[in-house]
């Protein structure tokens, strides 16, 4: 799996303060659902994750 | 240019066949008078179950539009589903994209067959149009026009779907200029993004390490250089790192 971009955030809430998104890129869920739920050390990922390194 | 030619020689020739038909098998005693009898059968505009779906599906994308919601947003579909439902459900919701391109020819073409499928209906709005232009041969003009009905008919049809297709573009080009600019927008993140790469930051040495290793020390640098940087005009500004695995790191500033 190469050149798959990752994305490193320090503060998700100053992120969705100070991002322009919309809530239908989280696709399954609204994005700030996505986002709001991470955690330390904890990855959101594109449902078609699994499938990059085939 | 041929192939064109072909396709449209083809088209006319299927949509045709009936009338050509009809052409080449009437009697030249009939064909000879005014008014052919048997002409408004062949030639009758018929409200059948296809203008129906075409009027349904249109008004459908069109309603859609307007409220903004369409039925394929209801369909969800995870990993753990069916093979069948995670075939099926994407193939829906790409038809359902898909008819955003035809909705309005299939709404105009359902409503206008609606319309020509409909004699007194016309008539009303022959005599609304004829009344303040037809002036002293009003009269005469809607006789001459109640004599072949169905020509009539196909002048509507053909007119209503050259203007739904030539309506189009104009429709088409803002939409997609608008879904650029927030696709742009929504990419980038903000107003501006300023992306540095992280060997104008740090050394190679620093980048000669794990992820963590090479956040670590680009977090220290951008924090002081951000501390030093003030501007009246800049609100605020967010970095964000992206690595680009297996190890390659960025900056990007919003």
């Amino acid at each position: 799996m190469s050149g798959v971009p990752l994305y490193l955030l320090d503060d998700t809430q100053r992120y969705l303060k100070n991002a322009i998104f919309e809530e239908k890129l989280g696709v399954s869920a609204k994005f700030s659902d996505v986002i709001n739920v991470l955690g330390e050390q904890q990855v959101a990922a594109s449902r078609r994750w699994p499938r990059f390194g085939t | 240019m041929l192939l064109f030619l072909i396709v449209g020689l083809v088209l006319v020739l299927l949509i045709s066949r009936r009338l050509v038909r009809y052409a080449t098998t009437i009697s030249p005693l009939e064909a000879s008078r005014r008014v052919a009898v048997s002409e408004t059968g062949q030639a009758r505009a018929r409200w059948r179950i296809l203008e129906w779906l075409a009027l349904l599906v249109g008004a459908y994308k069109i309603g859609g539009w307007i409220f903004d919601f369409q039925l394929s947003s209801y369909l969800t579909f995870h990993e753990d589903d069916g093979a069948w439902w995670t075939g099926i459900a994407p193939a829906v919701l790409a038809f359902d994209r898909a008819l955003d391109f035809v909705a309005l020819p299939l709404f105009v073409y359902g409503l206008v067959a609606l319309l020509v499928a409909q004699p007194r209906l016309i008539g009303g709005l022959l005599g609304s149009v004829t009344y303040f232009v037809g002036g002293k041969l009003r009269s005469l003009s809607l006789k001459h026009m109640s004599l072949k009905p169905h020509r009539i008919s196909s002048f509507l049809l053909i007119v209503g779907l050259m203007a739904s297709v030539s309506l189009y573009p104009s429709i088409a080009s803002k939409s997609f200029e608008d879904k650029a600019m927030r696709g742009a927008t929504v990419q980038v993140g903000s107003e501006l993004h300023i992306s540095i790469s992280s060997n104008d930051l740090v050394s190679a040495e620093q980048l000669d390490q794990g992820l963590g290793g090479q956040i670590q020390a680009m977090r220290t640098v951008v924090k002081n250089r951000l501390a030093a940087f003030q501007h009246g005009d800049v609100l605020s500004v967010d970095p964000l790192f992206e690595a680009i695995l297996p190890g390659f790191s960025s900056l990007g500033m919003a």
